[in-house]
């Protein structure tokens, strides 16, 4: 195979012992070398590649906590407030009122009536969030002009609103007496459809739509056109349910030479799923496939729900705005049952702790487990902790625990937590990715994509600069250094996925996969850290240009 | 429409969930259930039941059969739907930490289900441990808000003494219920209730059988007597009687006020002038109503209550006062 050496306008390693250097070698799919040109010739003829010479070179981004469902969502209609990026590159601009959302559908109804999509087929959209649009729910007054089904899922996942046709089509009455179809004044069913029983009557209609509908081969494609625009060569799919098909799925798209991201699914062992010995074999079965791109092997549990959706589990003094404590998906009890069944037979467990009662439930769990059967270097990972103190923290640094930290939130959902679910002063130290690391955890940051935008160095500049769209920073001192995200966006979820030996920094021997970008991070202004522009990646050797 | 009747079985990790739907698997008395849990490693079924065992359902020999929920009820539910007339009653083991309240729903959508109850157990001698902990107190009594019928368990591990027993099962009910609740509350160990009362008087034409007379059962004697709180056993009775009236739902709400008090359960198929006919349950003090419009199943109106002592403080006079003829 042949040498080939990249020059860049900057280099940046993420190898503290060599920060920086003029080019790379990249041999075999794997860096040969990292250094001058000059040095990297030594190891024999190579040719010398300058189109990265204006560009930064960095370590391919790691997102340790997103789904693959966020290249699975482009056949719906985005209705979200934020601007989001498609697969093709077209940014949907967000809708700041309820106007705009039914503006849109509007129009994407006669879209489809131009296409000749017969009227009785539904319009499914997502991604719609009324949190931001002052208490203002939407009802079927609003959708009145539209005759085609509409179903419309909320960004928490939780919530649907439909028109007056799809309420006839479900069989959805003044006569439904269940709770969760929201009723009117005078008895009459909104739309508004709140959690799975309600949303039942419609999928039973028009299959599961959204975040529930099975991930399938496009889906795949796009997931990997948006990491490649947003720099990210190592993902993970957190939920994944290692089925045959998803197997296949899998396998089939990551055997594809043009597919640009290795992937990292985690088996689902929560909420009613098989026994955990069970479990354990098929884990241990489908390891045997893991490929250079394809790596099965982290079981995910999960204990509580989501803050905004009030579900999570909260410590004294609970919900700002006197919301009951939210659910437990597993009981502790039997979430340490479980984790030691998987701990001991040598996997990593990865955890959805959302808020503090949860967090701490599980470390005491972990710690009860770690007890009985120590094992070194297992890595067991808290998910979103985003409501861990420092006192969890050191704790959890005690006990080899790892934290991948939800800093979009700050982002997305900071003003609400600032507002309603948490008060000024938590919500100040909400997703303390600083506190972990003066704790001494190993750190990483993430997106929950779809969830919110897969992008980390949005993500990290959230971490950075803990700004809210009102304008507020959420604790100032809470904030981490630009180096310190950077690291968190690779070597520190590299770590977390026990793959820092072959990816997150640019050293002898590691997998030659990077971020290309217009732009240095480290020169710029840490506020305009989310504006660095992506060129593309580098996996394994190959060079992918987004959008092309 | 047929709507299986839907009974959601709900109560904390070691509460005796599974022992309790042992036991409705290996004393069906005829009915063909169909069971749905989330973990089917901790069912211990006698291999002589078994008739046919695959990844995610067990065939028993006596119609029953057990699947495991996997990921999506609701989707287990429609697959289970398309098989409706192979099941008497459908019972779906809630997850220890889950509202069994929030599943219920789905037999109140008119959809294929009826929800016919909702019971909780909990562990007496170890529930107020939970009751204790900020981590479950509130899961807990949000399970047991809005049950039907309430099974305070395992009372064997209590104490012998059945004044201390009362007044623990009295202590907890309180603590879980409050004081103005409509749960009905048992007090058994090992999970030994008459399938009757959990799951009512199945046995198709079986009213209709009953005439106009009370028939007192004391069935499952044995398994009742092993209980250590067995100086009371649990006696239930059930009462029919047959009408040859034209009901209408109005006529029949004339009458509820004379049933008693203490009444566990109450099923009444009512004929009317024309080719529609109802049906009526209560459970634990909740009614539901169907409307049918094919062939009813008796020729006759019938109503058959069923209680621990209730149906013998029956005011038969004043049902009779009240319309019923």
């Amino acid at each position: 195979m042949t040498t080939t050496i990249y020059t860049a306008r900057r280099l940046i390693t993420m190898n503290p012992r060599q920060p920086d250097a003029a080019a790379l070698a990249v041999k075999d799919g794997r860096i040969l070398g990292v250094g001058s040109v000059e040095d990297l010739l030594k190891w024999g003829p190579a040719t010398v590649d300058e189109r990265f010479k204006d560009k930064v070179i960095m370590p391919g981004l790691i997102e340790g906590h997103c789904h693959l469902k966020e290249g699975g969502m482009w056949s719906w209609t985005y209705l979200g407030w934020f601007d989001r990026r498609d697969p093709s590159g077209h940014v949907w601009a967000g809708l700041k009122s309820m106007q705009a959302v039914v503006e849109r559908l509007t129009q994407v109804d006669a879209e489809m009536t131009a296409k000749g999509i017969a009227a009785d087929q539904p319009l499914l959209a997502w991604g719609f969030d009324p949190i931001y649009f002052g208490g203002e729910r939407m009802d079927v007054q609003h959708l009145s002009g539209i005759a085609r089904p509409i179903v419309i899922t909320h960004a928490n996942g939780h919530l649907m609103n439909v028109n007056t046709t799809m309420l006839k089509m479900a069989d959805i009455t003044a006569a439904t007496d269940v709770e969760g179809v929201v009723k009117d004044a005078k008895g009459e069913p909104t739309g508004e459809l709140q959690e799975p029983t309600a949303m039942h009557l419609v999928i039973r209609k028009v299959g599961n739509a959204g975040l529930l509908s099975p991930m399938d081969d496009a889906g795949m494609l796009n997931f990997s056109a948006i990491a490649c625009m947003q720099g990210v060569t190592t993902a993970t799919d957190l939920v994944n349910d290692y089925s045959d098909s998803s197997y296949d799925l899998l396998a089939r798209a990551t055997s594809r030479d043009d597919y640009r991201v290795r992937l990292y699914p985690a088996f689902r062992a929560f909420h009613g799923a098989a026994a955990a010995a069970k479990s354990t074999e098929r884990v241990l079965d489908l390891m045997k496939r893991n490929t250079e791109k394809l790596r099965f092997g982290i079981i995910k549990l999960m204990l509580d729900g989501s803050i905004q959706g009030f579900s999570a589990r909260m410590r004294w003094p609970g919900y700002f705005n006197g919301a009951p404590n939210g659910i437990w998906v597993m009981d502790p009890k039997q979430y340490e049952e479980d984790f030691e069944v998987y701990h001991r037979a040598g996997l990593q467990v990865h955890t959805h702790t959302n808020a503090d009662q949860a967090s701490e439930a599980a470390i005491e769990a972990i710690e009860g487990v770690l007890t009985r059967s120590p094992r070194p270097d297992h890595r067991h990972t808290l998910q979103h902790a985003q409501m861990i103190d420092a006192a969890m923290f050191r704790k959890m640094a005690q006990l080899g625990l790892c934290a991948n930290v939800f800093s979009n939130h700050i982002w997305y959902w900071g003003d609400q937590h600032y507002e309603m679910t948490m008060g000024p002063d938590r919500a100040n130290r909400m997703n303390d990715a600083r506190a972990a690391l003066d704790c001494g955890v190993a750190l990483a940051i993430h997106s929950d994509a779809p969830v919110t935008p897969l992008g980390p160095l949005f993500t990290a500049w959230c971490a950075v600069n803990r700004v809210t769209p009102s304008g507020r920073v959420l604790g100032p001192n809470h904030r981490i250094t630009v180096p310190e995200a950077l690291h968190a966006i690779t070597m520190g979820a590299a770590w977390t996925l026990k793959a820092d030996h072959e990816i997150g920094s640019i050293e002898v021997g590691k997998r030659a996969d990077f971020a290309v970008l217009e732009d240095d991070p480290l020169a710029i202004d840490p506020i305009k850290l989310k504006d660095v522009r992506v060129w593309g990646t580098v996996l394994s050797g190959q060079v992918f240009e987004a959008g092309h | 429409m047929t709507h299986l009747p839907l009974t959601i079985i709900g109560g904390f990790l070691g509460a005796g969930k599974t022992t309790l739907i042992q036991r409705l698997l290996t004393h069906t008395e005829g009915r063909r259930i169909a069971v749905l849990v989330n973990d089917f490693g901790k069912l211990n079924i006698d291999a002589k039941l078994i008739a046919q065992a695959g990844a995610d359902t067990i065939e028993l020999t006596n119609g029953c059969v057990c699947c495991s929920i996997g990921d999506d009820l609701n989707g287990a539910l429609i697959q289970l739907e398309s098989r409706a007339s192979d099941f008497d009653h459908v019972v779906i083991e809630a997850s220890g930490v889950s509202d069994p309240w929030k599943i219920a729903q789905i037999g109140l959508l008119n959809a294929g289900y009826r929800l016919d109850g909702v019971i909780v157990l909990v562990d007496a001698a170890s529930v107020q441990d939970l009751l204790n902990n900020p981590r479950y107190e509130d899961t807990v009594i949000r399970q047991c808000r809005r049950a039907d019928l309430l099974l305070v368990n395992k009372i064997d591990l209590v104490s012998d003494d059945a004044t201390v027993v009362e007044a623990k099962v009295q202590d907890i009910t309180r603590q879980l219920l409050g004081q103005a609740s409509a749960t009905r509350v048992i007090a058994c160990s090992q999970g030994t209730v008459p399938p009757e009362l959990l799951l009512g008087s199945w046995r198709k034409g079986r009213a209709a059988e009953d005439e106009h007379t009370q028939s007192v059962n004391t069935a499952w004697g044995d398994s009742i007597q092993a209980s250590k709180y067995a100086d009371k056993p649990l006696k239930w009775q059930s009462l029919s009687f047959t009408s040859t009236s034209a009901w209408t739902r109005g006529s029949f709400e004339a009458c509820l006020p004379a049933l008693p008090d203490g009444l566990i359960r109450g099923k009444a198929i009512l004929l009317t002038e024309t080719a529609t006919w109802f049906e009526w349950h209560r459970v634990c003090g909740r009614d539901t109503w169907l409307e049918h419009h094919a062939s009813p199943p008796t020729d006759q109106s019938v109503l058959v209550l069923i209680g621990l002592e209730a149906p013998t403080a029956l005011d038969v006079e004043a049902l009779v006062q009240r319309g019923w003829r």
